[in-house]
């Protein structure tokens, strides 16, 4: 697969205050990348680079081999967002919306165009309704909708499900993922939902003070987190795991007879071994490897970080 | 190219018609102003026993202000609404640029300028019989040069918004206030003092004022004075121009999302 955004050294400076330092990633085709980082981070600040509503300090992107500068019209053809933090016009209809927006785009079957999406969005009952008049939900729904008219090669999806229930959320999640299949789209996305972020990402990159720490496939990432949580039932579980814990865990929970041990996964076989050899009687035993919560939280948690 | 102004156009006319707001800007001011001034003329005329005769030239006055009136509070209160709707952001990640969001501006707000001053004039024959049209063909040379020097100070205007965002957005509707008086839009240019006259000078408008009333009074316009009002506004557009293409580039170093 061909990069088709590249970004070198992007830095971003507000007064004396690195928003984004140095930060260099690229974007493969049909590839879908997380963004993840705290608030302040600086994910919002490279997303609004990548528009071309920010100008940076310094650094180049690269949209489909061409830098961004000076294709700035030409790639903004091929690429489109959603954003948390902007909105389309309170006062119109969706429908009004959709129709004005189309006409940013270069596109052949406009009013078609509309129809699909307004479909594909399940926007019919809310077309003659104002912008104002949505819930938070359906706003979201509709700039997703929007972000999607022009039939982008790119997708920049900020926080895109953040204000969606789950029922929606999930039609959004799968939408993007039948789309990269389909129609091979790449999609810069953030988030703060890590189980999001793992079920849709190819790739993630964390942010934090502005620079990329780590970007990696989520499970290379929750690798070399190396913990690993084990579940399983017991009968007495704080008599029985007295006698084993001190050896295995890092940490460990006690829901009724349910056991949650935090390990390494080398300490797994042990662990299991010893139960056996203590006799502990046990049953619904489950392992699962670090989610990129944990990660997030370990890479920001000093305690943490130390105790895996 | 073209299809992008299109689309912008398109917004700011459904903006228009979803606005109980903006479409008041069609009938709501005319009304008010014609009847004010309308009144005021005609009382001004009975009490000089019929010697001063003002009426024809307020009324006339007050349609061919709405020139600059209505385009330079069209083009900065569409900026204004975009920031409050935080909408500049899906506007400029997309194809559009800045100069043609400035065209669609500019077209916008000549069509409803036109629509406005028929509306007015309608309402000037209703209610006192004027006929905008004694102006004769010079209407065209005056409306269209008072809208260019609308369209310089709401693209100023813009070029403020761009820069300073709704901190100073009063200056979206009180900055055209400040030419008035020095537009001569009501009085000759010998009722201002002396570092008045000189100050109207710089103010296109006010030529065009003066001719307007030339022509209700003799049926005569000095062309060089529309000549000067058009080289003035040239320039002023020209700066006006600069100063929004320069302001655009420092909120984009900014970032847009900091003027919301």
């Amino acid at each position: 697969m061909r990069d088709i955004l590249q970004v070198r050294d992007l830095t971003k400076i507000f007064g004396g205050f690195k928003a984004v330092d140095a930060a260099s990633f690229n974007l493969q085709e049909g590839e879908i990348l997380g963004l993840l980082g705290q608030n302040g981070a600086g994910k919002t600040t490279t997303i609004q680079m990548l528009l071309g509503v920010l100008i940076p300090t310094s650094g180049e992107i690269e949209y489909f081999g061409k830098p961004f500068r000076e294709h700035r019209g030409e790639i903004q053809e091929k690429i489109n967002f959603s954003s948390a933090y902007t909105n389309l016009p309170f006062n119109l209809k969706v429908k009004d919306c959709l129709h004005y927006v189309s006409h940013f785009y270069d596109i052949a079957d406009r009013r078609q165009r509309i129809k699909e999406i307004v479909s594909q969005f399940d926007l019919e009952k809310l077309l003659n309704r104002t912008v104002a008049a949505l819930s938070a939900g359906e706003q979201t729904r509709l700039n997703i909708a929007k972000a999607f008219l022009n039939r982008p090669k790119i997708v920049l999806l900020d926080e895109p499900t953040a204000s969606l229930d789950p029922e929606n959320a999930r039609v959004v999640r799968t939408f993007i993922l039948e789309q990269q299949k389909s129609e091979g789209l790449s999609v810069v996305f953030t988030s703060h939902n890590m189980e999001e972020v793992e079920e849709v990402c190819d790739r993630v990159i964390f942010i934090d003070g502005g620079k990329i720490t780590w970007n990696d496939t989520p499970y290379n990432l929750s690798l070399r987190l190396d913990l690993n949580t084990v579940t399983f039932m017991l009968d007495n579980p704080t008599q029985d795991m007295t006698r084993i814990l001190p050896k295995h865990a890092l940490k460990w929970e006690v829901h009724g007879t349910e056991v949650s041990i935090k390990l390494k996964e080398k300490s797994v076989p042990g662990l299991i071994q010893d139960l056996v050899t203590n006799q502990i009687g046990f049953h619904g035993l489950t392992i699962n490897r670090a989610s990129l919560e944990e990660y997030f939280f370990k890479e920001k948690t000093p305690g943490v970080k130390n105790a895996a | 190219m073209l299809h992008r102004i299109y689309g912008m156009i398109l917004r700011y006319w459904y903006s228009t018609l979803r606005s109980w707001d903006r479409l008041t800007d069609f009938f709501y001011w005319p009304i008010i102003d014609l009847a004010l001034w309308g009144v005021t003329g005609a009382y001004i005329e009975a009490s000089s026993g019929g010697e001063l005769k003002v009426m024809s030239s307020l009324i006339c006055a007050v349609i061919l202000w709405y020139s600059i009136y209505r385009t330079q509070g069209d083009i900065s209160i569409s900026i204004l609404e975009e920031i409050w709707n935080k909408n500049l952001i899906n506007v400029f990640s997309s194809p559009v640029s800045i100069i043609e969001q400035w065209l669609a501006l500019v077209i916008f707000s000549f069509a409803k300028l036109v629509l406005a001053t028929t509306v007015a004039s309608f309402f000037a024959y209703l209610f006192y019989g004027f006929n905008i049209l004694v102006l004769g063909w010079n209407i065209l040379p005056f409306m269209l040069l008072l809208t260019l020097f609308g369209w310089s100070i709401g693209i100023f205007v813009s070029g403020v918004l761009y820069r300073y965002s709704t901190k100073v957005q009063s200056i979206a509707w009180t900055t055209i206030w400040l030419f008035a008086p020095f537009s001569l839009v009501y009085f000759p240019r010998n009722v201002l003092a002396d570092w008045g006259q000189t100050l109207s000078m710089f103010v296109p408008s006010s030529y065009i004022f003066e001719e307007m009333r030339s022509v209700l009074n003799s049926g005569q316009v000095n062309w060089l004075n529309l000549k000067l009002s058009l080289a003035i506004s040239v320039v002023y557009l020209c700066l006006a121009g600069i100063f929004l293409r320069r302001s655009f580039d420092v909120a984009l170093k900014r970032g847009l999302v900091k003027l919301f």
